[in-house]
């Protein structure tokens, strides 16, 4: 059992992260409801003074993911005929692109998706997805369905552009996705670089097709964005630029991260390094006169529960910049651990507290999402969390925060002094 | 305090004004003083102190006067002026010890003891993180003995517990600082109820010297000696799985003027090297005292810049100060003395998890290195 997104969600939210697209779940009506509440909060694009489609059959009253809503007949007889009266009916919401998606059950009735598309003349519109990852991680199932669909769009050899750049790895599951985009836009732009696209957080097919333009990718996070990246090299010769040190976690890692991209693009990186020093001298005015707050975190025990990208940036700049411990670090099991800061764990000797289980230490602070944080907190096993990953239900978000890059230092910084009292 | 007609829910009001005018300040406030008195009494209220602005007490209001009116009127309020004139009689701490006076001629000893031995503690650290785990952890103490918390006078208290502050057998200062010392001047005054003079304790050492003046004094000697000796034996259990991270270790205490024997206890316990005590200013009229002199190297007027020059020289393991932390220059892990450290047998042991922690951690902290100078 994985009780974590799946990689069946990673292929649904990559759909519906690509903002004129539209994922359709042929499955039974169980599979619809939560990855199409995630959706419309995470990337909302109706609003609830609009009719929406509340009223549309295979909607069930959400604005995202109709569903075919297959029951034991579908299952025995084949989903043909609902998949024959869905897809036209969804083709005239009018997305540029759509994506079936067989759920797990739905995939073994054996129907051929492909078939339906056509007869349905909707070749150019919708492509079809038989196998969805399940049972892999959420990540994995991302990555593959954006490389799909880069590879079902038949993209155009372009001209490129010398300072065009995609951001790759950045999904709407990620908290606070829409802040991190603008803030990692920001700096490659103080580069001197512009973002054409970044796929699966927010851009439009359109942007998709722009994308092959561009003269390198930048990585976010590896884990989502390595088969998409090997697409983009294989296909149009254009590298993917990662960070020694993983995703722009903290101020050494956003630092790390600015100074690898300015060296492969031969951009001047002065300007977004002034920004985060600017950010560090702001912090470092803050965490001096707060001395009793600060002193209460040196020393304090922290646990991650999050992507190896984040989870070890995280750990390795509040190890050093704060004085915390890391006593317990989980990550998915996608066996490419070491290929993110690799130096850190066994400089710290720490090799070990990948293998801990949080559930069974006592510890000050739990970095996670927010349903596992609170089963810590509740427990009795921690004493604080902070939410860095989204699970469940999305915060109502107004400000657009970030934790990626200066601003996003400067959050972690605000979250992490709130726990204080608790400590 | 202004707009004080928003507070609308009026059961709910705990703070009235006077909103005292110019007109007031020529020709008194009294008039409005009585009103609000009125007003208070009429929302319910059956216990009333006046905390006197400076102005009222520049133009000379007699607010005993208005007190004594209003007592005489509804004879089953209480009003208790504490005459700290605004900020005129001093700061912070004075304003506590001047509400302790005021109401210290409630805190007789007209009660009679009570039935099961009972305690008061005072001086509670109303503001410390700490407060309430401290207070629960002494609590489990006593019970342990059999002895109950009587009152806490004053902190996150009841009238009703305060009046019954005359019937408890012995009083317990929280600390033993000068507050605690004025207070046991002024309670004395007024009470016959032996003090207990021994600030609640910090770590093993100092909780079994604690639990064995209670015994003696209650009279359970033998069930605090069965309670040290089965609490020594989980500390020392604690200890050993600590100590190997610390044995060997130098320490350098560098402390406000304030007693930090359960911290050399702890170093000793952990066989950690104490190079030096230094006793560095302190704003408040703090004192070191120790029951350890002439064991460890004091420096009295210990300054930054000795403390900077002693890392440098006397290269401390660890540092452990109260104020102020250490500069980017002071190559040294560190960590902060707390200012109000937990209570009990375990606490200190407690505290060495910690420090077996940030020994392990880098000598700066990056944030420290952000400040453009490095100093």
């Amino acid at each position: 059992m994985i009780p974590e997104p799946d990689g069946f969600l990673g292929t649904l939210l990559a759909i519906e992260g690509i903002s004129d697209a539209r994922a359709v779940i042929n499955g039974p009506n169980g599979c619809r409801g939560h990855p199409a509440y995630l959706s419309d909060n995470l990337f909302s694009r109706d609003n609830s003074l609009s009719e929406r489609n509340y009223k549309d059959r295979f909607f069930f009253g959400q604005s995202r993911i109709p569903c075919t809503f297959l029951d034991s007949d579908d299952y025995i007889y084949g989903s043909g005929i609902k998949i024959r009266e869905i897809l036209p009916l969804v083709a005239k919401k009018g997305d540029t692109l759509l994506a079936i998606i067989n759920s797990p059950g739905a995939s073994l009735i054996g129907d051929d998706l492909t078939g339906f598309i056509k007869e349905a003349d909707l070749e150019d519109t919708c492509m079809g997805i038989g196998q969805a990852f399940y049972s892999k991680p959420f990540h994995q199932g991302f990555d593959e369905t954006i490389r799909s669909v880069l590879e079902w769009l038949h993209l155009n050899h372009l001209p490129k552009s010398k300072a065009g750049v995609n951001l790759l790895g950045l999904s709407i599951m990620h908290k606070y996705w829409e802040g991190s985009l603008d803030e990692l836009t920001r700096l490659c732009e103080l580069m001197g670089l512009f973002v054409i696209s970044a796929p699966g957080a927010g851009s439009s097919v359109p942007m998709l097709r722009e994308s092959v333009t561009a003269s390198y990718n930048i990585c976010v996070f590896p884990e989502y964005s390595q088969k998409t990246a090997d697409f983009y090299r294989n296909q149009f010769g254009i590298e993917t630029i990662r960070s020694p040190s993983g995703a722009p976690v903290g101020f050494d890692a956003t630092e790390e991260w600015i100074k690898t991209i300015a060296r492969v693009t031969g951009s001047d990186p002065g300007r977004a390094l002034e920004e985060i020093a600017l950010k560090r001298k702001r912090a470092y005015q803050k965490i001096s006169r707060s001395y009793l707050e600060v002193a209460a975190l040196k020393g304090s025990s922290f646990s991650v529960k999050a992507d190896a990208s984040f989870a070890l940036p995280l750990s390795r700049w509040l190890y050093h910049y704060l004085g915390m411990l890391p006593v317990s670090i989980r990550v998915p099991e996608t066996g490419s651990i070491e290929e993110h800061v690799p130096a850190f764990l066994p400089e710290q000797h720490l090799e070990e507290i990948l293998k801990i289980n949080p559930e069974e230490l006592d510890h000050d602070i739990c970095f996670s999402d927010r349903l596992f944080g609170k089963h810590l907190v509740l427990s009795g096993r921690c004493k604080a969390c902070i939410e860095i990953s989204e699970r469940m239900s999305p915060e109502t978000e107004f400000i657009r925060k970030t934790y990626l890059g200066g601003e996003g230092a400067l959050y972690l910084l605000e979250n992490i002094f709130d726990c204080i009292e608790y400590l | 305090i202004r707009n004080r007609r928003k507070y609308l829910n009026r059961r709910h009001r705990m703070l009235y004004s006077t909103d005292l005018s110019d007109e007031e300040f020529i020709y008194s406030g009294e008039k409005r003083l009585e009103e609000r008195l009125e007003d208070a009494v009429r929302d319910g209220h059956t216990h009333i102190f006046i905390v006197q602005a400076c102005p009222p007490a520049i133009i000379g209001d007699n607010i005993e006067g208005v007190a004594e009116k209003v007592r005489r009127k509804y004879p089953h309020v209480s009003v208790y002026p504490v005459p700290v004139q605004g900020n005129l009689t001093g700061d912070f701490s004075q304003g506590i010890i001047d509400t302790y006076r005021s109401i210290s001629g409630l805190l007789t000893n007209a009660g009679k003891k009570t039935d099961i031995p009972s305690v008061n503690i005072l001086a509670g650290k109303m503001f410390a993180g700490n407060d309430e785990k401290n207070f629960k952890t002494i609590q489990a103490l006593l019970s342990q003995l059999n002895i109950t918390v009587n009152c806490c006078c004053i902190s996150k208290t009841s009238f009703t517990s305060l009046m019954r502050y005359g019937d408890a057998w012995l009083n317990i200062p929280t600390e033993w600082d000068a507050s605690s010392r004025s207070l046991y001047t002024i309670l004395s005054a007024h009470s016959g109820i032996p003090f207990l003079i021994h600030p609640l304790p910090v770590g093993f050492s100092q909780t079994a010297r604690w639990i064995t003046g209670i015994g003696s004094f209650f009279g359970c000697e033998e069930r605090a000696r069965e309670i040290i000796s089965r609490e020594r034996e989980k500390y020392l259990e604690r200890i050993s799985v600590i100590r190997p991270h610390l044995a060997g270790k130098k320490i350098l205490v560098a402390t406000q003027k304030r007693s930090v024997d359960w911290i050399l206890e702890l170093a000793e316990d952990l066989e950690m090297d104490v190079i030096k005590v230094g006793l560095m200013y302190s704003p408040s009229n703090d004192y070191y005292y120790t029951c350890h002199s002439g064991e460890y190297p004091v420096s009295d007027d210990y300054s930054v810049a000795e403390r900077s020059s002693d890392i440098a020289n006397l290269k401390p393991d660890l540092v452990l100060y109260s104020y102020p932390p250490l500069r980017p220059c002071d190559q040294s892990p560190s960590h902060i003395i707390p200012y109000s450290p937990d209570y009990g047998f375990q606490s200190g042991a407690l505290w060495a998890e910690r420090l077996s922690r940030v020994v392990r951690l880098p000598r700066v902290e990056g944030w420290k290195t952000d400040g453009g100078i490095l100093v």
